[in-house]
């Protein structure tokens, strides 16, 4: 009884290996294929499905012009490198541009120099949200998938577990919070939660976000979510800074950070190698009051591994999924690389 | 009163009928410049879709599918699945998925930044009534809807946001009137239910106008809207964007509005009109403004346009034949008229009699009465400018259930000739949540204009709209920092005073020898 019992009990142990070694192997297969299937983004390298970016100007009042303009000079960027308004949500917690006090109508530049090269209010810009809707919970709701199923569709962030965001903040903020129209805060306790709750909702695969403000390493800090490189205009005890006035509009045209950006952002391509590390290593040396910080804990991968590209544009590849396509897909691999 | 003159207009309509098995579907495009009393150019363009359904698409095929991906939660009790396929390829998709999603029977949106000023520029020269500043909403659903209404209302207000780039998902039911006759802008031979929603503010700039555009079969690239330069037309003082749609009979006519703009004082517009058709070419002289530069007409050939899928529409728009003519519009002229056809698909008529703009008839003012914010009260003056009675329906300020419903009052008043009609309503202070602070709290609340509507015109209901109100708030004083250093100043001088007086009193004790 006690040897039949043994002999019963090895089998149904066999019979369980046998089991879980024919699962992992379909695992691994189904892996194997779903892997082949993925979208491969040869472009730059890394393997990511769409991209999304999701860009916040959380000022009210004509005088802080300048965030609206940070924020539409990223949005101007992330257009011209591909990424269509369907994946872009601009969050302008004022309208700058049609404001009485602009003696510019319809137009934000980011110099004063305020020539047509440097007007960053495109014609055919879309914004999301505006005014009274730019607030931080709707923000963390958009971002963390929370929103009513009334919500159109162009309001929500699509993104899945192969989705590379590209997020950009800009406002007035203290140490460890982010003011929304001056009327509410969002802090970097919530700003972590938030991007927790992304992650175990698989919205994202990885994350590049920037945030310009004063002290923003105090809420870079909250971040330890895995796969997002984040960079911050000041260090945890400074301000961040404006430059360029102007003497027509009566308003600083753009914040340090940004414009120290614009002339690296304008020379990259869908096709460019730069990486986020020459970005930031671009930011520092164009000396400014504050010291810009970035922050990899997170992230898998040195700075200096990740291309721009993979966050700022859209480089689409076709990925086949007829067998008698597939059979040719070495020779398209070819021609898009 | 003073008459309101509008010196010269031009009107130029188009017409296209589409053929190859939607001979039913029109679309076209009207445009017109008037110059109102203080010199102020009003220029308004209308484009119109008129959609009517077609069993069979240009294959001969029975269209299948037509209005693509059904949204979430989509319900249209009225419109099935084969009146969605009847419709033509001109009706927007945007548009056909608002109606397929609410059921609606009708939709309006108007945003406007500005008031019309009927002292200066007198009454508002076309059929639609007076824009009312903010954001107006007005949609129709049939009766046997009622119970779902509220729910289909939000559902309607989130869609039109996203379409529109407007912040209309921000009217909840305290923005809400359901049922007002008043308002009902067209009859129905079949009840229904009308919801009006209402925002005091909407910012309006170009995000509002490109998405309208877009739903023109050219978009920006072509037509009459393509003459509108954003930037010059949110210069304007007054500017105003509307959108309307109807259903009716199964059938889906669209009329979309983008329109109009006031440009006060001297004007200086360089104007180009594109889409106007046909081969005819022709300068034509207009009085349009003291400083105004030339304004040319272009036009491209619409049969070829029309005759082509959508996803080909915006190619053809591009590569189309352009003729045109030239309109000098430093010169006066009181009479234009160009009328061509092109291949029997497209018709230009132009027409530029003098359009004069009626005088006021209604001067509606709107006051706040009262010391602080504590009691007072609101009173609206209706005055009658002209020498017979008017009979008038007035919309105004009743208290509002808070936080639930808006204030609203309707009542039936005739006004005596040159007489003033005076409503006060009296309020008092309540509490308020912080949450009842608007963002910007020095703004102050703000109240909505009176209303006033008033069959003063033979077959027409005019519309005459008060200035809005602003009440100011208890909000913190921001001379803060002064009241600190003063306070501070006072207390240091106060406790340094004291403790020299004490010094200078302190008795030492006296030795005695």
């Amino acid at each position: 009884m006690m040897s039949r019992s043994k002999t019963q009990h090895k089998a149904g142990v066999n019979a369980v290996l046998v089991a879980v070694v024919v699962l992992v192997l379909a695992g691994s297969l189904g892996c194997a294929v779903e892997g082949s299937r993925r979208p491969r983004n040869t472009a730059t390298g890394e393997a990511h499905g769409d991209n999304w970016a999701v860009i916040v100007s959380t000022s009210m009042y004509w005088y802080n012009y300048r965030h609206t303009s940070n924020a539409l000079v990223f949005y101007h960027t992330v257009k011209r490198l591909g990424i269509p308004d369907s994946n872009i949500l601009l969050f302008l917690g004022e309208d700058h541009a049609c404001n009485p006090r602009n003696r510019r109508p319809a137009s934000i530049y980011s110099s004063a120099a305020l020539q047509p090269s440097t007007a960053v209010y495109d014609e055919e810009i879309e914004v999301d949200f505006r005014g009274t809707e730019v607030t931080a919970d709707t923000f963390i709701r958009v971002m963390t998938g929370r929103v009513s199923a009334k919500l159109p569709a162009s309001k929500q962030l699509r993104s899945g577990p192969d989705s590379n965001i590209f997020v950009f903040m800009t406002g007035h903020g203290g140490v460890d919070f982010l003011k929304f129209r001056d009327t509410h805060v969002i802090s970097g306790a919530e700003l972590g939660d938030m991007f927790y709750t992304m992650h175990e909702k698989r919205r994202y695969k990885q994350v590049l976000f920037i945030l310009e403000t004063c002290h923003s390493e105090s809420m870079l800090e909250h971040i330890r979510s895995p796969n997002i490189l984040s960079i911050g205009s000041s260090s945890k005890h400074e301000d961040s800074y404006s430059r360029s006035s102007s003497p027509e509009l009566g308003v600083m045209m753009v914040d340090e950070f940004t414009g120290a950006s614009m002339p690296f952002l304008s020379q990259l391509t869908t096709q460019s190698r730069a990486t986020a590390a020459d970005y930031f290593a671009h930011v520092r040396r164009s000396r400014l009051t504050s010291h810009p910080v970035i922050r990899a804990t997170t992230f898998p991968r040195s700075p200096a591994k990740v291309l721009l590209t993979d966050f700022l544009a859209s480089t689409p590849v076709i990925w086949p999924l007829d067998d008698e396509i597939q059979q040719h897909l070495p020779t398209l691999a070819l021609t898009t690389a | 009163m003073a008459v309101a003159p509008a010196l010269v207009a031009l009107a130029c309509c188009l017409c296209a009928v589409v053929t190859e098995g939607l001979a039913d579907e029109t679309y076209s495009e009207q445009t017109s410049f008037i110059t109102l009393a203080d010199g102020s150019v009003l220029f308004r363009v209308e484009p119109r879709f008129d959609a009517r359904p077609v069993a069979h698409d240009h294959r001969g095929k029975l269209k299948d599918g037509a209005f693509g991906e059904t949204p979430r939660g989509a319900h249209a009790p009225n419109a099935t699945a084969n009146d969605c396929a009847q419709h033509s390829s001109l009706v927007p998709l945007p548009v056909r998925r608002i109606f397929e999603a609410t059921g609606a029977e009708a939709v309006s949106v108007r945003l406007t930044q500005g008031r019309w000023r009927d002292d200066a520029w007198g009454a508002y020269p076309y059929e639609q009534q007076t824009p009312m500043m903010g954001a107006e909403v007005e949609a129709t659903w049939p009766s046997a809807l009622r119970a779902s209404v509220p729910d289909r209302f939000e559902q309607l207000m989130h869609m039109l946001s996203g379409m529109l780039c407007a912040s209309l998902s921000t009217i909840t039911a305290e923005h809400v009137i359901y049922d007002t006759a008043l308002f009902t802008s067209g009859s129905s031979d079949s009840p229904t239910t009308t919801v009006r929603g209402f925002l005091q503010r909407e910012a309006l700039c170009t995000e509002n106008l490109t998405p309208l555009q877009h739903l023109l079969p050219c978009g920006r690239i072509a037509g009459l809207a393509s003459l509108i330069d954003a930037r010059k037309f949110f210069s304007g003082s007054f500017h105003s964007l509307g959108w309307s749609a109807r259903r009716a009979h199964r059938q889906l006519a669209i009329s979309q509005r983008p329109s109009p703009v006031v440009c006060a004082g001297d004007v200086s517009m360089h104007v180009t009109i594109e889409a106007v058709a046909a081969d005819h070419t022709r300068a034509v002289p207009l009085s349009l403004a003291r400083s105004s530069e030339h304004a040319t007409l272009e036009s491209i050939d619409l049969g070829r346009f029309y005759n082509t899928r959508t996803w080909r529409q915006r190619a053809w728009c591009a590569a189309a034949d352009v003729t045109t003519f030239v309109i000098d519009t430093r010169q006066q002229l009181h009479r234009v008229h160009v009328n061509a056809e092109h291949q029997g698909f497209a018709r230009v008529d132009s027409d530029g009699g003098a359009l004069a703009a009626p005088d006021v008839p209604l001067a509606v003012t709107k006051v706040y009465i009262g010391r602080g914010t504590y009691k007072g009260a609101i009173s609206t003056r209706i005055h009658n400018n002209w020498d017979t009675a008017i009979a008038a329906y007035n919309d105004t300020f009743v208290p509002a259930k808070a936080r639930v419903r808006p204030a609203h009052l309707t009542t039936w008043t005739t006004v005596p000739a040159h007489t003033t009609l005076e409503l006060r309503i009296a309020f008092h202070h309540g509490f308020l949540r912080s949450s009842d602070y608007p963002s910007d709290p020095f703004r102050g609340l703000e109240v909505l204009p009176t209303i006033v509507l008033a069959d003063v015109f033979e077959n027409h209901t005019s519309r005459f709209i008060s200035n809005p109100l602003a009440i100011h708030m208890a909000v913190p004083d921001m001379s803060m920092p002064f009241n600190v250093i003063m306070l501070t100043s006072t207390l240091v001088a106060i406790i340094f005073s004291m403790l020299l007086t004490l010094a200078s009193n302190l008795r030492l004790p006296t030795i005695k020898i």
